[in-house]
């Protein structure tokens, strides 16, 4: 997979894990780490998906040490993560159609 | 891995990569709560490096989400050659004063390292000291029309420099740099002798023992490029009194030191791995500078050859 691709495809999951539960970078971080993907490119998406308004940071209060700070998704992210999804729906099951042997004869 | 000082690395990565101060103390405060809330989770410290990455990995991946303080200070910067023309016109056709109202030139570096952040007092007159000694240079030069041994003066660059590096024989090394070029100026007028310059071989010694050329990339040090960087000052210093010797031409053969400051810019951002080009703006006031003092002094155009820091405006507005 390119690298450009790849970083869509990260883009897409960091999204999806915010809007399943405000998370801290830390816990995107860990979520992200079964993707085998280079963990130190997930902060910059975060910062860049952060002040192009898709996400909000939060305070939340931490029983153990310092308060942490959590992202959610903001309105526009929100639409922003529908339309990911169903493009990557789209791509994916155009994918699985053609390794299936399943093409098109016109 | 100690928090506080990969925290630290981090800061001047980003600091060297020109992030202004909002940008890298959000960028600080998060890593700071990544770094917590790994430990908190018993991620061991080697592990949570290799994850996250090296302060230098980070810094990269972050340049393209930053903002860069370098923006906001080069419009004043950018300003500069266009307010030191207008001086100059003033002083030269309100006043005659063509020379010595190319001077009013040197604002544009000085505009550039006033406007720069510093970290403190000390740092400034560390900054500030190669202009303070080019300016008592030219005011004694073209005054007094003594520009030998006048070019000693260059040794206060040093002699300051090395009080602010944590270099060990700082004391020693620094006076020795305002010693040796002393002894050398009062041996010029008292003692005449053909080979006196034989003084200076002395320097050696304090800067071999204080290492006092320091090369710094991203906050650290790289001892080749020093030892490139000290070859080729000793390269350029070894000309200049061989061929002020020779020739006697100790102005303007001088501009070959604007060479050192060019071979700086060029090393250290090839060291940083920039993949774009080094901007040929950098270059453009030694380039300026060298052109104006050759022109002015072969064909007597100080009246027109500082048309040449004009190189510098036009080759920003190309550029952009």
């Amino acid at each position: 997979m390119n690298s450009q691709m790849k970083k869509g495809v990260i883009e897409l999951c960091i999204m999806k894990i915010i809007d399943l539960k405000k998370s801290s970078t830390y816990e995107i971080l860990n979520q992200i780490h079964n993707l085998k993907v280079n963990e130190n490119t997930i902060y910059p998406i975060l910062r860049r998906l952060n002040k192009e308004g898709y996400l909000d940071q939060e305070k939340g209060n931490n029983a153990v040490g310092a308060p942490r700070k959590y992202y959610k998704l903001t309105e526009v992210g929100e639409k922003k993560l529908e339309e990911l999804s169903r493009s990557w729906e789209e791509f994916y099951h155009s994918v699985e159609r053609i390794l299936k042997g399943e093409i098109n004869d016109e | 891995m100690n928090k506080n000082e990969y925290l630290k690395k981090l800061e001047s990565y980003l600091k060297e990569y020109d992030f202004d101060d909002d940008s890298i103390s959000e960028i600080i405060e998060e890593y700071d709560m990544i770094i917590d809330e790994a430990q908190e989770n018993n991620i061991y410290d080697e592990v949570l490096e290799e994850r996250i990455g090296t302060p230098k990995e980070i810094a990269k991946n972050l340049k393209n989400t930053g903002v860069f303080k370098r923006a906001k200070e080069n419009k004043i910067v950018a300003i500069s050659p266009f307010v030191a023309l207008i001086l100059f016109f003033v002083l030269g056709y309100g006043f005659g004063y063509w020379h010595p109202g190319w001077l009013v030139f040197l604002l544009i570096p000085l505009t550039a390292i006033l406007s720069e952040r510093k970290v403190n007092t000390k740092s400034s007159i560390i900054e500030l000291t190669p202009f303070i000694a080019l300016l008592i240079f030219l005011i004694i030069g073209f005054s007094l029309d003594v520009w030998h041994p006048t070019w000693t003066v260059f040794f206060i660059i040093p002699a300051v420099g090395i009080i602010g590096e944590n270099s060990k024989h700082k004391i020693f090394t620094a006076i020795s740099f305002i010693l040796i070029p002393l002894v050398y100026v009062l041996s010029y007028y008292f003692f005449p002798f053909k080979y006196n310059w034989f003084i200076f071989l002395l320097l050696f010694l304090p800067i071999y023992y204080g290492r006092w050329i320091t090369f710094k990339v991203n906050s650290e040090r790289n001892e080749r490029l020093e030892k490139q960087a000290g070859v080729f000052l000793f390269l350029l210093a070894t000309t200049y009194i061989v061929l002020g010797t020779i020739f006697g031409i100790w102005h303007p053969l001088w501009v070959i030191f604007l060479l050192f400051p060019m071979y700086a810019i060029y090393a250290s951002k090839k060291e940083l791995n920039f993949k774009e080009k080094i901007p040929l703006v950098a270059y453009t006031p030694f380039i300026a500078a060298i052109l104006f003092f050759l022109a002015g002094y072969f064909f007597d155009g100080y009246h027109w050859s500082w048309l040449f820091f004009l190189i510098i405006p036009i080759t920003a507005i190309l550029k952009e």
